[in-house]
């Protein structure tokens, strides 16, 4: 009855921010807006066990990009399902309301069933589902804030909570995004490069097996240009799963203290 | 005392975590004798509280709790909407407490969770019957134009006493919350204060300020043994002991509402009694905690404006 | 308050009217509970001196007193289909709670220990929103307090309270009629329940029973729930209070608005003496309608 008619307010603002040319983005002399090189990572932050209901978990933060994920199982699978020979994953997405600059409505949005899938797709690949028959394991995530290339920092983050869940994978599941605006390859976009980019492409792979897990091109590419953020991403995925690793051994060595 | 320790006590043959799966209450009972609680505190105390405000860039105010392992996060994002004739000068707080899937293995995503509308119901309870917020601080040109803030409260991680942490991220989250400077033009719209201001004729400018607080509520959750009464829960001791009794004060203790929903065990006058002291000696505890984060984000302010 | 008294007396007479126009099937094996009125007159000597002196009570916009409650009338076993059903009503304020179960059940909630006990409640219009849940909610672990769960393992027993008119006390209202309908489809319960609603105002004057209109004016307002007093010598250990017999203890207490600790505990005393008589008439009621039963069956 009182709000019947809600401005967005914080929307109008925010757009005037955010709908740049590429010129701002980044300088001639090749910086980014927040100081990195074209082909630099921003400041990464992960941490295991951030949620202790859960079998494992891990939170991650990416510049400005914040989740946590929660994996809960092998339990039981769903009553209605059928008999299976290995083991399911099962994956959800979900945005909190402030996560994003415009508040979010409660209910699964098209974007989180999406997210969800590609998390699923993703991640597939790298869990031994033989080791668990008949039951599900639930990887949940929650993007407390949204600053660009969500999905691989869930991907990530997710593979991390997995293993700290003690769920059998091959290989951790590293994953990296990057934005092609004009003829610059700008890796690890932020929210404010990827509304101005003409291409993307987000890699996962599981780097000391050199195997691609998943990988997402959106846009106009030349194969110059592809082929050298390919390999950008390949390079980038390496040396975050150099990340991931320590982060995991790290918290290992403290139980045992 | 280490959980370790009293394994050894507990008794040779059944090893701890059968004797705890298999004989829940027994398991509680038997360090509950010994004036200890399972995880180490003594029977009286609440588990260590810390609040941090300020830690969502994208919300007006934020606030995270940490209530042992319960962690809150809640956040205010505003909006401008039309007030209601009946209140012309007043905005209105619309607050919603999620349970993620994340937050314990009982949440399945898309099925909201029995204990959702249960703590929203009490959260909003809590905040009209305290008058923590003036709704008229909300207030930007009368009938025209007011702010409405929706608060939303997510459990990150769910080991009890869920009301006390929320409500504590609330009313952390509406201490940190500062109204932004606006411009109104005569007509009420209102206006980012950066934008042109030569395209509207007539605006004024409304400063940023932070709302002026009244009484803040609380809420000490006590699980309810025949024996014992167990202050700020863990999920453990609530799933085996079944009954709460929730006491929402302000910090000095003045009594607001007493929530118990049913459960296996009746509560005496006494029990009562008991309760509102410990919700009295939790209220000043929590007081010193609340002013020091409050004042710490304030003092942050005031950094940045210099 | 011989005014009163005359008001009070044509507004019962016209209650019961409405209800043989309303559905006189009913009456068959209806029960209603009237206060008598020496007992009224006894009552109100002890309203005027409350904890802070002698104050000036508020005039009820339905003439009575403040200690007493509206005409009760309950009904039970008038919907087919269920397993139990019984219908409360507190004057204007009318619940009809329907039971169904035991019954099978599948999937995660089934629990091989105990019966799960699910409760769903019909608002009179719209849909049920986050009040609806969380009285839902408040409802089932207030059953769960009764009902023998121990005795019905793997099974659902699904109560569905359709609120028909709300003038005040839904909530209390719809927990003494659960409990009937409970009792009506012959689930086994530990002992009854009695709930109670009053509201305080900013003397500290406390108004049993208070209407819709009352909740909103006064200061804040308690719903509470006590076990009826046990009619046998079966007292489970463990649940008698250290010294205290078990019907003073409380079962659920719900409050709205701003009550003080000492408003609360006198609120508490008020409610108790009340539920002596709900208690007392939802047993009446349950033995007299047993009978009626009876009856429709020999005829």
């Amino acid at each position: 009855m009182a709000a019947s008619r809600v401005s967005s307010y914080s929307l109008e603002s925010q757009r005037v921010s955010l709908a740049r040319g590429s010129s701002a983005l980044i300088s001639p002399e090749g910086v980014r807006e927040d100081g990195r090189s074209p082909h630099e990572c921003r400041p990464a932050f992960l941490q295991t066990g951030a949620v202790n209901a859960a079998a494992g978990s891990a939170y991650a933060e990416f510049g400005q990009t914040k989740v946590i994920v929660s994996v809960f199982g092998p339990r039981e699978s769903k009553k209605a399902q059928a008999y299976s020979d290995i083991g399911r994953l099962n994956c959800n997405v979900s945005f909190a309301t402030f996560a994003g600059s415009v508040r979010g409505k409660a209910g699964q949005s098209t974007e989180e069933k999406e997210y969800s899938q590609m998390l699923y797709k993703g991640l597939e690949g790298a869990v031994a589902l033989h080791t668990f028959p008949k039951t599900t394991v639930d990887v949940f995530a929650l993007i407390l804030q949204s600053g660009g290339g969500d999905l691989p920092v869930v991907l990530s983050c997710a593979s991390l909570a997995l293993a700290d869940a003690g769920i059998v994978m091959y290989d951790l599941v590293s994953a990296i995004s990057l934005s092609r605006l004009d003829t610059n390859l700008l890796l690890d976009a932020t929210l404010g490069e990827e509304i101005n980019q003409d291409g993307s492409l987000m890699l996962a792979c599981m780097a000391s097996r050199n195997e691609v897990t998943q990988l997402l091109l959106t846009g106009e590419w030349s194969q110059a240009n592809l082929s050298e953020g390919l390999k950008l991403c390949l390079d980038a995925c390496t040396k975050l799963a150099g990340l991931m690793r320590s982060t995991l051994k790290e918290s290992t060595s403290n139980i045992e203290d | 005392m280490t959980e370790h320790e009293h394994a050894a006590s507990v008794g040779e043959d059944v090893e701890l975590e059968a004797f705890r799966r298999l004989y829940p209450l027994e398991f509680l009972e038997k360090f509950l004798k010994d004036g200890v609680r399972p995880d180490g505190r003594p029977l009286g105390r609440a588990r260590s509280t810390l609040i941090s405000v300020g830690s969502l860039p994208h919300a007006e105010g934020s606030a995270m709790v940490k209530l042992g392992n319960t962690t809150m996060l809640a956040g205010v994002k505003l909006e401008v909407m039309t007030p209601s004739v009946d209140f012309p000068d007043e905005g209105r707080i619309v607050v919603d407490f999620q349970m993620p899937a994340i937050c314990s293995p009982h949440v399945r995503p898309g099925r909201q969770s029995e204990l959702e509308p249960v703590v929203s119901e009490q959260i909003r309870n809590a905040l009209s019957s305290s008058m923590m917020v003036d709704l008229r601080e909300l207030n930007i040109a009368p009938g025209k134009a007011a702010w409405m803030a929706y608060l939303d409260v997510y459990c990150l991680d769910s080991d009890g006493s869920l009301l006390d942490a929320a409500l504590l991220a609330t009313a952390a989250a509406l201490a940190d919350l500062k109204l932004p400077e606006v411009a109104v033009t005569d007509d009420g719209k209102v206006l980012p204060a950066s934008s042109d201001v030569q395209e509207h004729r007539s605006l004024k400018n409304i400063q940023s300020k932070r709302l002026k607080l009244g009484k803040i509520p609380m809420a000490l959750t006590c699980a309810v043994h025949p024996k014992y009464i167990l202050p700020d829960p863990t999920a453990e001791e609530e799933a085996i002991l079944k009954t709460t009794i929730t006491v929402l004060t302000d910090f000095s203790g003045q009594l607001f509402s007493l929530y118990k929903p049913g459960g296996e065990v009746l509560a005496s006058t006494s029990t009562v009694q008991d309760c509102f002291a410990l919700a009295k000696y939790r209220g000043k505890e929590l007081q010193k905690i609340f002013n020091n984060a409050v004042i710490d984000a304030e003092a942050d302010d005031a950094m940045v404006e210099d | 308050m011989i005014e009163l008294l005359k008001q009070k007396k044509k507004r019962t007479n016209g209650i019961k009217h409405c209800e043989i126009g309303w559905q006189s099937k009913l009456l068959s094996n209806s029960t209603y509970y009237r206060p008598c009125e020496s007992q009224v007159l006894r009552l109100d000597t002890t309203i005027f001196e409350t904890s802070r002196g002698t104050r000036m009570v508020h005039d009820r916009p339905d003439g009575r007193n403040p200690n007493q409650l509206r005409p009760l009338v309950c009904a039970r076993g008038l919907l087919h289909r269920a397993d139990g059903s019984a219908r409360w009503s507190q004057d204007n304020t009318i619940v009809i709670a329907a039971v169904y179960g035991p019954k099978a059940i599948s999937g995660r909630r089934e629990n091989p220990a105990r019966a799960v006990l699910e409760v769903i409640w019909k608002p009179k219009m719209g849909m049920a929103g986050p009040s609806e849940r969380e009285a839902e909610f408040i409802l089932k672990r207030t059953l769960e307090y009764i009902v023998l769960t121990a005795m019905h393992p793997n099974t659902a027993i699904s109560v569905i309270i359709q609120v028909v008119s709300d003038d005040g006390g839904a909530l209390s209202c719809a927990m003494n009629a659960a409990c009937s309908a409970l009792v009506d489809a012959g689930i086994p319960l530990k002992g009854l329940i009695a709930a109670v609603t009053c509201a305080v105002d900013k003397d500290g004057v406390i108004y049993l029973d208070p209407i819709n209109k009352e909740e909103k004016e006064f200061h804040g307002h308690a719903c509470l729930v006590f076990p009826g007093k046990p009619m046998s010598s079966f007292a489970p250990a463990g649940l008698a209070l250290d010294s205290e017999p078990i019907e003073r203890g409380i079962v659920t207490s719900v409050t709205k608005g701003i009550l003080s600790a000492e408003d609360y505990l006198n609120c508490l005393e008020r409610s108790r003496a009340a539920s002596v008589k709900i208690a007392e008439f939802a047993r009446s009621s349950l033995e007299k309608a047993q009978r009626g039963v009876e009856l429709v069956v020999a005829s």
